[in-house]
This record gives structure tokens, C-alpha cells and sequence, in this order.
């Protein structure tokens, strides 16, 4: 701990993400599921990290912690984690960075959980690391986080398997084994994606009031946009393993500019303008990871392209015109002032 | 509670099973059973008593019910060939047999879980292939080949254990340690290779587990994560083999003990059936598959201690 409560100092961003990509090496060969990507994030914000499924989001959100076995895998680039160099850290180090820093909720707690292990040693454990207390006073933190993260009869609960509780409750026991560390970074990968609808707006509103509560920073995976609108301040839009628009979610979710970002949006009946068509999904699929475009990852589905994006990958580039950043991968982005230029190239593209 | 009461109505079923087959085999061995069990200094007086204590002029449901209150009174009869009465020829026996298998099993036990532990956390590193080999060679070689070039090694050259004979516990625990290390490691070597293989295996998938992970993210080390969350699920499998395993093991055992010629009751029946001492091989038999049926029965059970997923279903 010595030497990563060291590199902690007071500043002003959370999290720093520069050029990192992400290989697995398969049978195939290489896989990259991450593809140079860069974001920065101010401390206590929350970020939305939506995109298809496959598009490297878990990946991403691992990586950020290290979480994957390394054995076939290679990381580059630098993550900066409130000034801790993460790809840098040895195992000790990232064991420390784990009790005491950053903390993660999977999926579908059933499996997260461990089946044959109650809930109190399930909590105790992350406590147990965190801090140094004694029995008594450590069975008395246990009821109060599953009091605070809204389990009914905390005492009762404690003593329940995994498989005793219901979905909802699951969800919750996994947020209380995750911010049981009082971690400053919470990643939850998708973690209302396993639950029914009424139950899943309880869990985001308890990530939301935790997250405000602790002042932590909340990294949020969804595919679901309205979940991202309603509690994100930072959207990241993956594809194909690239970060293809990245701002503040008012900018980005009112006024997209990377047609895939849009597309996702008329996906959402509730959020797309009302004159906008409603598909239900985008048509076609994501590319293959080992055979990708040349150029744009989207072009194969994009309604704006143009030749210059089947020859050419476009890099992130910032909007420079507004004081707020809003970065976006695309040649012909969505913008009312170029809007006619897409229109034009529309129909280019129907000639050719 | 109910599963319980399944798994023992099942284990009932089996011992009826095996005391019909017990009954079947006494009535098929050649001429009068009396004679059988009596042996052949019995007086023909004495053959007429048995005959109507053994109600052989009775029904054969009658006589089934008579076999059953004999059997597990412990009247098993007399051995054919030394008078002796079966039961206490097996008892004479069976302490030796329990202790090999039971040391062996300790022993095997006691040898796979740290070696699958250490090659789970660092797979397909050199340790883990280099273990994953010599358990494969383990496994290949039968007891008959392993035995004699233990005797050979340990015994022969080196001295330091008898190369065969054994002395009761009571006796001398030392000499009794002695003479059954090389019959306990020749019978371990084989389980060994199984359990650890199984366990290695079971703990490798385990960890790549979401929980694994899960557990990984809160800040515990690998082992511990081992320890801690997989090994009291990879305990099922390990449960489950050692309960298919039995049967095996018993046949193991007394070869065994034929190599290295224990008094046990591998012994027993190999010399009983040499002398055709029908009631010696039907009395171990039986027990000996009355025997793995409870044995199967407690591993089942025990999976409901195990795995609490199983308590509540049932
Ligand atoms: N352990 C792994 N080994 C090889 N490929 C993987 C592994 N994990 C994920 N991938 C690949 O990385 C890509 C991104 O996966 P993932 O991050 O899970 O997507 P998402 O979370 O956005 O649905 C996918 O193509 C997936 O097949
Ligand atoms: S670069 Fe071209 S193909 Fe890619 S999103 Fe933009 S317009 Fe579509
Ligand atoms: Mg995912």
C-alpha cells in the first residue's frame, strides 16, 4: 500500500485513459478488443459507457482495473487512476488498489456470487481487507451496508446463500460486497441488465444515491440509453473496440454526431425525436473482430458513408467550436451545419 | 430431509438386493447346505440338527427370512476348509483391509491437494505439467507392476520396510506403520493421480470463474480465493469420485494384499476361492457390496452438507 497510497495525489480527474488497446492472443490470433482509446474524467463523475454487445465495454472496464488473467493477454497504453500508473502495478500493489480504491459489479450476480458461501462472509471479506476491526464490530458493518443498500431484514439476510435471495436482492448484496471497501472508483458492468425493468430502476437509483452519498466516481456500463441519460454526466460510445464519441451526455445524447451514436438513439422509441424513424435495432451486425473494415468500423452500416470512410479510419477529434469537450471518430459527422453535405452523400452513395 | 430418506430407501433396496443374491448363491452351492456349512467333519446328527435349524424343509420365503436374521446376526457358518467359523475369520481380517484403504486414502489425499492446488493457481506452468505427467504415469501403471518394484527398492535394497507380513496395531503401532507403508503408498499412487487430476482440473475451471473473479476484485489473494471460495465446491467432484472410486479401491486393496500377503480380506476370499469355501466368499462378498452401497449412501448425503444448493431443493 506504501507505494500506491503514495502516487495518490489531490488532482483534479479520476480517471485517465491514453491510447490503451486491449489484445487477447486466441487460436485465431489477435484479438484486439480495445482499440487506442483515450477519455478523461473529473473525480465524483459518472460515466456511461454504452455500445452493441461484443463491442469491447467489459474488456474496457476490466482493463481499467486489471481484472483479466493476463496469460493471454496484452494491455498498452497508460491508465492513470487518480494518479495511480495502473498498468505499472504488481500483483501486491493491484491487490491494494482492489481493498482500497476500486471496486466492480458484474452482470448477473448469481454468478458473481459465490453459491456456497453466505452473505455475511461474502461482505466480511471485502471489510475484512479494507479495515481492521473486531468480530462483533465487523457483523455489526455487515447488517448496516445491507441496511444501506436497501436489503430488507439485514439480519435475517446475512445468514441467506445467494441462491435464497431474490434477483433484486442478489444485485444488491453484490453492491454491498462492492462498496464495502468505500472504494472511490465504482465500475458496474452492466448491472441491471440481468433484472426485471420495475427492479432494475431501483438498483440505479441506490448506484445513484451510493455513488453522490460516498462521492464516488461511478463508471456505468448499459446498453441502454435512457439508463445513461438519466444518471450518466459522461457518455463513451464503443464500437468495434473503438471509442467512437465521447462528451457530456446532454451534448452527446441531444446532439450526436457519429451516426452510430444516432443510431443507437432511434433505437430508444422514448429518447429519439419524434419524426425520426423507429428501428428497433441496427440492421445488419458488428464486423468480426478479426476481419475489420479497413477504414470506418461502421461503414458497413452506416447510412452516411462516403468513399472517403471505406479507405480512411477516422481518428477522435474534438469539437473545438464549444468550451465543453465532445469528441467524436467520423468523417461526416451529424451536424446541423454539415447536415446537408450527409444528405448529399446519401445519395452519392445510393449512386455508386 | 426428504432426500435423506430417498438416498436410504435406495441403499435399503441395494442391501435387498444383495442379501437375495447372498441367499440365491448359498442354495446354488453343490449338495446339502448343511453339509456346506458344517463342513466336511460334521456327524450326520449334527447335519440333521442344522437342517431344521437352517428350516431346509421349509418354504423358500421361510428360509429367505431365516438367511436374513442369520446374516446380519453374524452366523455366516463355518469355513469349509478350517472349521473356523466365518465370522471370525472376517473378523480376524478386516481391520487390516480398513487400514490400508483408509491410509491409502488419507495418503492420497493428503499428496493431491497441495500438488493440484499449486498447478491450478499457475496453470500449464512446469509444475503443473510436470505433476500432470507423473500422475498420468501413476495411473497407468497397475498395483502388480508398482508393488514388486517398490518391495525391490524399499525393501529389498534399502531395507528399511518388510517386504511383506503384518503386525496388528495393538501389537506394535511402528512395526504396524512399517509393514503397511508400502501397501498404503501402492494403493495411494493410483487414487493420487485421480483425486489430483479431478481437483486440478475442477480448481482450474473454478478460477476462471465470475465469483473467482468477483473475489479477485476484492482484493484476495489467489490461494486464498482457492481455499477460501472453490474448494468447497471442487469438494463435490472430489466427494462423488472417491464414492464411484470405492469398488475400485476394494478390488485394489485386495491384490494388495495378495502381493505383499496381508491377513486381510482380499486374502480371505483369494484363498477362498482357491478352496472353494463357498460360504466365506458369499459372507465377504456380500458385506463387501453392502459396504460400498453405504458408503455411496453417505457421499450423497453428504453432498446436501456440501452444497447448500441441494439442501433447499429437496
Ligand atoms: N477472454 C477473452 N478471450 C478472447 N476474446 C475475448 C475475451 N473476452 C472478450 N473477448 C472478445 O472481446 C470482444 C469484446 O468483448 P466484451 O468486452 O465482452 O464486449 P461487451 O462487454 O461490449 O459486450 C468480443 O469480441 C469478445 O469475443
Ligand atoms: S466515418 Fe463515414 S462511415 Fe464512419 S460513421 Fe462517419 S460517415 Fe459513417
Ligand atoms: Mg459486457
Amino acid at each position: 500500500m506504501k507505494k500506491t497510497s503514495k502516487q495518490i495525489e489531490p488532482n483534479e480527474n479520476a480517471l485517465t485513459v491514453n491510447n490503451l488497446s486491449v489484445s487477447f492472443k486466441t487460436e485465431r490470433g489477435l484479438l484486439k478488443a480495445v482499440d487506442s482509446v483515450s477519455f478523461t474524467i473529473p473525480k465524483g463523475s459518472v460515466l456511461g459507457i454504452v455500445g452493441e454487445s461484443g463491442s469491447g465495454k467489459t474488456v474496457l472496464c476490466r482493463t481499467l482495473i486489471r481484472l483479466l488473467p493476463e496469460s493471454n493477454l496484452n494491455i498498452e497504453g497508460s491508465i492513470d487512476l487518480f494518479g495511480i500508473n495502473v498498468t505499472e502495478l504488481r500483483k501486491r500493489q493491484l491487490r491494494q488498489l482492489y481493498k482500497n480504491v476500486a471496486s466492480i459489479i458484474f452482470q448477473d450476480p448469481l454468478t458473481a456470487l459465490n453459491p456456497v458461501m453466505k452473505v455475511k462472509h461474502q461482505i466480511a471479506e471485502s471489510l475484512k481487507l479494507h479495515t481492521e476491526t473486531s468480530r462483533s464490530q465487523r457483523k455489526q458493518e455487515v447488517i448496516d451496508i445491507l441496511e444501506l443498500v436497501g436489503i430488507p431484514d439485514p439480519q435475517i439476510k446475512a445468514n441467506c446463500y445467494p441462491h435464497q435471495l431474490s434477483g433484486g436482492q442478489r444485485q444488491r448484496v453484490m453492491i454491498a460486497c462492492a462498496i464495502a471497501s468505500s472504494p472511490t472508483l465504482l465500475i458496474a458492468d452492466e448491472p441491471t441488465t440481468a433484472l426485471d425493468t420495475t427492479i432494475q430502476l431501483q438498483i440505479l437509483q441506490l448506484l445513484k444515491s451510493l455513488q453522490k452519498l460516498n462521492q464516488m466516481t461511478l463508471i456505468l456500463v448499459s446498453h441502454d440509453l435512457g439508463v445513461v441519460n438519466y444518471i450518466c454526466d459522461y457518455v463513451a460510445v464503443m464500437y468495434a473496440g473503438k471509442l467512437v464519441e465521447f462528451g457530456k451526455t446532454s451534448d452527446v445524447l441531444d446532439h450526436p454526431y457519429m451516426p452510430y451514436t444516432k443510431a443507437l438513439l432511434d433505437c430508444m422509441p422514448s429518447l429519439s425525436k419524434p419524426k425520426s424513424h423507429k428501428l428497433q435495432s441496427i440492421p445488419n451486425s458488428m464486423p468480426d473482430p478479426f476481419s475489420l473494415p479497413l477504414g470506418c468500423r461502421f461503414a458497413p452500416r452506416c447510412t452516411y458513408v462516403q468513399s472517403r470512410c471505406v479507405i480512411e479510419s477516422p481518428k477522435l477529434i474534438s469539437d473545438s467550436s464549444e468550451a465543453n469537450i465532445h469528441e467524436y471518430a467520423c468523417f461526416f459527422p451529424i451536424k446541423p451545419i454539415v447536415s446537408k453535405v450527409a444528405l448529399t452523400s446519401q445519395t452519392d452513395n445510393e449512386n455508386t | 430431509m426428504k432426500f435423506i430418506i430417498k438416498k436410504l430407501s435406495i441403499l435399503i433396496v441395494t442391501v435387498f438386493i444383495a442379501s437375495i443374491f447372498g441367499f440365491i448363491f448359498e442354495h446354488l452351492i453343490p449338495g446339502n447346505p448343511a453339509v456346506a456349512i458344517l463342513g466336511p467333519q460334521a456327524t450326520p446328527h449334527n447335519v440333521a440338527v442344522l437342517t431344521t435349524k437352517l428350516g431346509l424343509n421349509k418354504s423358500p420365503v421361510q428360509q429367505y427370512f431365516t438367511w436374513i436374521k442369520n446374516f446380519f446376526t453374524g452366523h455366516f457358518g463355518y469355513a469349509y476348509s478350517s472349521g473356523d467359523s466365518v465370522k471370525t475369520l472376517i473378523a480376524q481380517s478386516y481391520t487390516e483391509t480398513l487400514e490400508l484403504i483408509v491410509g491409502s486414502q488419507v495418503l492420497a489425499f493428503l499428496i493431491a491437494i497441495p500438488i493440484s492446488v499449486r498447478a491450478a493457481v499457475k496453470p500449464n506452468k512446469i509444475f503443473d505439467k510436470f505433476t500432470s505427467v507423473i500422475s498420468f504415469g501413476f495411473y497407468s501403471f497397475p498395483a502388480f507392476v508398482v508393488a514388486p518394484i517398490l518391495i525391490l527398492i524399499f525393501a529389498v535394497k534399502l531395507g528399511i520396510v518388510p517386504a511383506s507380513g503384518y503386525v496388528g496395531p495393538s501389537q506394535s503401532i511402528g512395526q504396524n506403520i512399517k509393514d503397511m507403508a508400502l501397501p498404503c503408498i501402492t494403493l495411494a499412487l493410483g487414487s493420487f493421480a485421480v483425486y489430483s487430476q479431478i481437483l486440478r482440473s475442477e480448481l482450474v475451471n473454478l478460477l476462471k470463474e465470475d465469483f473467482a473473479l468477483f473475489a479477485k476484485s476484492k482484493g484476495i489473494s489467489k490461494y486464498k480465493i482457492v481455499f477460501k471460495h472453490c474448494f468447497r465446491l471442487s469438494s463435490l467432484s472430489l466427494v462423488t469420485i472417491s464414492g464411484l472410486q470405492i469398488s475400485t479401491l476394494i478390488t485394489g486393496a485386495f491384490v494388495i494384499e495378495y502381493i505383499f500377503q496381508l491377513p486381510g480380506l482380499g486374502t480371505l476370499i483369494i484363498n477362498a476361492i482357491n478352496s472353494k469355501d463357498y460360504l466365506v466368499i458369499q459372507a465377504v462378498s456380500v458385506l463387501v457390496v453392502m459396504a460400498v452401497a453405504t458408503i455411496n449412501t453417505l457421499v450423497d448425503i453428504s453432498y446436501a452438507f456440501l452444497d447448500p444448493r441441494i439442501r433447499r431443493e429437496n
